[in-house]
């Protein structure tokens, strides 16, 4: 309904002549909110200004500098790590191995998701206790379960003898980097799949139950309702669950750190791992933030696209 | 609607029953074999039987809690945690209001800041942030574990995104009533944002719980250490003990799955109150 | 209305505040000692929470940071405690870091001036730790007849522009463990055990035979930091009679005959399946036959051994020489007052005393760092009652090479580790070789 209010937001404002559609929000005083909004916003941004962006900016600072991360002083070498960075195998081979495990990881998250939430959604008995089951691998520290899957899956291990047993095999899942990146993946995708699938559920709870019943009259089958009513309304949590799943990707460094190393032949190094080694085990601070720059802006390269072109949310 | 169930949908359910067993056995097998071993005496590690020991060695958990202080690494894990948890409620909400329901001149820029702030892997700006807290006075305390991780960015797009599904009339009527932004917040906007803050305090509590680097970097000894410290400390000398490191590593998993299971309800009950009316 | 949420920011604010303020007192410090109320010394008097001050004309509050766990940390704290009763007026707050995180942890108390007053770590760390700037000389605050009695070899870490900046507490060398089970079910007789690379890999036919089990497991995965490998490697390395870098640390010297052939062993032992091709632990897990493994091993399973383990001198080549590699643990002081530099002399002069020493090699497996102590007939019994798995380790401390100590070792390290595990996964060994110095040389020259 169309209604006046005395102080600032408005969202409809019907006196004549006064404001044209394209200003449908009048401001005052910088924007009428402005107070409130300053202190709703303060603490939180105070905490993320000081902890996150000052670092951020300090960081950046040091990838022009080729600063081992203990001497007292920090040598200014401009871009030259950047420049080193272009003929760099390891960053390269970093970053495919990365935006591979991204791929990997956020289609198997959607698909699996939204597969378990397909399954839990309704009402009918047992259902917290799935949901639990789901949930555990999420509960449990990255550490532990990279620990459990290095010896479910070492060449000796339970996972080959079941394999064995049912004659399909015995991969080497550690020592081929390939398979190795797919026991990443799949660790991954295991721990995360609780998650994904409470998203999945809070998202194909709220859409209404008459839409699929109006859609049933229309003459609707479920192939249909599926195709044409559940998958666009899903499509912001979709968006959101493979941003959540690019970022723990990215920024994926306790279970490589735990199950693979970043082998066998740099096979599991994602952009994580790499940019710990750099700066923390090779003592090349300055470098290692070079990398960590340069593999940030090509992740959010590929996200700020995924925004662009699909899931857009109304700002 | 008919009291009586036909029998396809018998068959329905039953199918996804049998469906939903089967995953979650795949999913826990992990842990099945996560406990078993743990009471396996050495030798009878990585032989057959793989779900059920033949014999229950409950030392190896007397073994595993005298090797460390975990009841302490539970508490600091704890304190900072509700910690982490409360202070993202309250900040993350506050910032996510203003950023979906107040109109102000750079909202979009600061909104989208934020957001790309998220990629940034934590060790990026781990140094820094160090010294900053080194500056305060805050080395190895309770401070240094919750007050640099008192907000976060993701809780901030998860409570906006659901903040901007809620229709503007809502804060229109309370303005009406006279209510100002404030008590917008508080008495309209907050009941029904139940689900998103739900998901805020579980992902918050994951993320804290499950935390590794900065509490390495900040804590120095048993008095702040937290549970993920002393387990990394377990997995590097039990390497050849596969049997205590489990025990170890269930000591150390099985508060927070009771954890979930009494925040579970909660989210039931979160996503059940959904107060938006169509 | 405003003033509601003014009030909250203000309760907030003061919030903060008092998290700020339940930190301890005196924590702006300048050198480093974190006060604590966990002190875990119990000395009598000094309470050590009140700053770090000395208390008495002979002391100080001393910050230890170490890596060492179970039986070995517990040894470590019976001593200092022990020193603590026996020289009232210091304390020593010891603090276990994680191997992995203690460069970390460094890094980050560098870079915020909270070095602790002592870090015990691993000897290739030292050229690194140095780098803080802050690491002292303690060339002139220790004894001569200490420094005389250490193993030259193990000083050379800590030798810095004719500084001398850590001191050697712990020892370790790397020798050959098998499982004497899977040995004796391939016919292995103990008491005749290959000591060639020959002989070694006519074994491994038996055993895989026999046993169907890789015979001797090879470290074929860098792992975080290459040092796995390439220290496993430099021992095949040294016994073909070659070296890794050049005199002064400034090129590659592993690029030559030797080189190729320690390199072509290795090769010829994967492909061959005498060694498995995988993350290492296999034999640990009782799964391979034998490996390289370091003295340290011996002490940690003495306890409780996964499996009935022998141990022995390292295969050489028929036309090479007996070597090993070294490891171990050194201190180095960071504290920048006069009193701390002092009491932490103090300490660790009693500490690699022949007296202290001998106990804390017996306690411990560690191999001593004193020649006088591993000679000494006391130890020789000792080792032969209690722990004769250790003596092929004590054997071959003199055939010892100490690694390169330069700050860019890691780097190195790693970029050659790099390239031996492709060399292990079907590269050949001469472009292996050639392009892994191209890499070192490059990472020396800048």
């Amino acid at each position: 309904m169309a209604t006046m209010t005395g102080a600032g937001a408005q969202v409809v404002n019907l006196r004549p002549g006064a404001v044209p559609s394209s200003h449908r929000r009048p401001r005052r005083h910088g924007g009428g909110d402005g107070w409130a909004a300053a202190l709703c916003l303060a603490p939180a941004l105070l905490i993320i200004g000081a902890f996150v962006i000052y670092p951020l900016i300090a960081t950046g600072a040091w990838s022009l500098t080729s600063w081992d991360g203990i001497s007292p002083t920090k040598t200014f070498v401009g871009l030259k790590n950047y420049g080193k960075l272009l003929h760099d195998a390891d960053f390269r081979n970093s970053m495919i191995v990365t935006l591979v495990y991204a791929l990997g990881v956020c289609v198997l998250s959607v698909v699996t998701g939204l597969g378990a939430a397909s399954l839990l959604n309704g009402s009918f008995r047992g259902r917290g206790l799935y949901r639990t089951a789901f949930f555990m691998p999420v509960v449990t520290s990255s550490i532990a379960a990279a620990a459990v899957w290095q010896y479910l899956f070492s060449s000796s291990g339970p996972v080959n003898a079941a394999l064995s047993s049912l004659h399909l095999g015995a991969p080497n899942w550690l020592g081929n980097p390939h398979l190795a990146l797919v026991s990443l993946t799949l660790l991954t995708v295991w721990k995360q799949l609780g998650l994904n699938t409470v998203l999945y559920l809070t998202a194909l709870q709220t859409i209404p139950e008459h839409v699929y019943e109006a859609a049933a009259i229309d003459g609707a089958g479920r192939w249909q309702k599926t195709r044409r009513i559940t998958l666009p309304l899903l499509r912001p949590m979709t968006f959101f669950v493979v941003v959540e799943a690019l970022v723990t990707t990215f920024q994926s460094f306790d279970l490589v750190y735990q199950l693979t190393q970043g082998g066998p032949l740099g096979g599991t190094e994602v952009i994580g791992f790499l940019v710990y080694r750099t700066a923390f085990v090779t003592g090349q601070f300055g470098y290692g933030a070079t990398i960590a720059y340069a593999g940030f802006a090509i992740v959010f390269a590929f996200t700020w696209m995924q925004w662009r072109f699909g899931g857009r949310e109304q700002t | 609607m008919t009291t009586a169930r036909p029998a396809s949908r018998y068959a329905a359910l039953t199918g996804r029953h049998l469906a939903l067993i089967a995953l979650s056995l795949l999913i826990l097998a992990p842990f099945a074999w996560m406990i078993t071993t743990s009471l396996k005496s050495l030798d009878q590690v990585n032989k057959a039987p793989y779900l059920i020991p033949a014999q229950f060695e409950f030392g190896n958990y007397d073994n595993a809690l005298t090797a460390a202080p975990f009841a302490r690494y539970y508490l600091n894990s704890a304190v900072m945690t509700v910690g982490i948890v409360v202070g993202h409620l309250v900040l993350n909400t506050l910032a996510a209001y203003a950023l979906s329901r107040l109109q102000f001149r750079g909202r979009n820029a600061i909104f989208l800041g934020l957001v790309a702030t998220m990629l940034v892997p934590a060790f990026l700006t781990v140094l820094p942030a160090f010294d900053l807290v080194i500056r305060l006075g805050w080395y190895n305390s309770y401070a240094a574990l919750i007050v640099p991780r008192l907000a976060d960015v993701f809780g901030i797009v998860v409570l906006r995104g659901f903040m901007l599904s809620l229709p503007r009339e809502l804060d229109e009527a309370g303005r009406i009533d006279g209510a100002n932004r404030m008590q917008v917040l508080v008495r309209i906007i907050l009941p029904l944002c139940k689900p998103a803050l739900a998901s805020v305090a579980v992902f918050s509590f994951l993320f804290s719980w499950n935390d590794f680097l900065w509490p390495l970097l900040v804590t120095n000894d048993d008095q702040y250490r937290t549970l993920q410290i002393g387990l990394s400390v377990f997995t590097n000398k039990y390497g050849p003990w596969p049997n205590y490191l489990m025990a170890g590593t269930v000591v150390a998993a099985i508060p927070a799955v009771v954890i979930f299971l009494y925040l579970q309800r909660g989210l039931v009950r979160g996503l059940a109150s959904t107060g938006v009316k169509a | 209305m405003k003033f509601r949420y003014l009030g909250a920011a203000l309760v907030a604010a003061s919030l903060l505040a008092a998290c700020g303020s339940t930190a301890n007192p005196g924590e702006t410090g300048t050198s480093g000692s974190t006060s604590s109320s966990g002190e875990a010394s119990a000395s009598a008097g000094t309470d050590g929470s009140t700053g770090s001050a000395d208390q008495s004309p002979a002391g100080a509050a001393l910050t230890l940071w170490h890596y060492w766990d179970g039986n070995n940390a517990d040894t470590f704290q019976a001593m200092v405690k022990d020193y603590e009763s026996s020289h009232a007026g210091t304390t020593i707050k010891l603090v276990n870091v994680p191997g992995s995180d203690l460069l970390t942890k460094l890094q980050a108390a560098a870079q915020s001036r909270t070095l602790p007053d002592v870090v015990i770590g691993d000897l290739v760390t030292v050229p690194r730790m140095a780098q803080t700037g802050s690491a002292v000389d303690l060339k002139s605050l220790i004894p001569d007849d200490v420094w005389s009695d250490v193993y030259p070899e193990m000083l050379k870490f800590g030798q810095q522009d004719g500084k001398q900046v850590s001191i050697p507490v712990s020892a370790n060398t790397l020798a050959w463990m098998y499982n004497k089970d899977t040995f004796a079910k391939a016919g292995i007789d103990e008491s005749n055990l290959p000591t060639t690379w020959e002989e070694l890999t006519d074994a491994c036919a038996a055993v895989k035979d026999k046993t169907g089990q890789p015979a001797f497991e090879l470290f074929t995965q860098p792992g975080t930091d290459g040092e796995g490998v390439t220290w496993n490697f430099q021992v095949s390395l040294w016994q073909a009679g070659g070296e890794f870098l050049n005199k002064d640390n400034s090129a590659a010297a592993f690029n030559s005959d030797a080189g190729r052939k320690a390199l072509q062993f290795w090769v010829d032992l994967v492909t061959s399946g005498c060694s498995p091709l995988g993350p290492w632990g296999e034999f640990e897990k009782g799964n391979a036959g034998s490996a390289q493994e370091g003295s340290w091993m011996v002490g940690i399973w003495k306890p409780q051994p996964p499996f009935d383990f022998g141990t022995a001198q390292i295969p050489h080549p028929a036309d090479g020489q007996a070597a090993t590699n070294m490891g171990g643990e050194q201190a180095v002081v960071f504290a920048q007052d006069a009193a701390k530099q002092h009491a932490a002399a103090d300490f660790l002069t009693w500490f690699d005393s022949p007296e202290q020493a001998t106990s804390w090699s017996e306690k411990t497996g560690f191999l001593p760092v004193l020649k006088s102590v591993a000679d000494s007939q006391d130890y020789k019994d000792y080792v032969a009652q209690n722990l004769p798995e250790l003596q092929p380790f004590v054997d071959a401390l003199p055939t010892a090479h100490a690694r390169p100590a330069t700050p860019l070792y890691p780097q190195v390290s790693l970029a050659f580790a790099k390239e031996v595990e492709k060399a292990l996964n079907g590269k050949s060994v001469d472009q292996a070789l050639a392009d892994a110095e191209t890499a070192v040389n490059q990472i020396l020259q800048g």
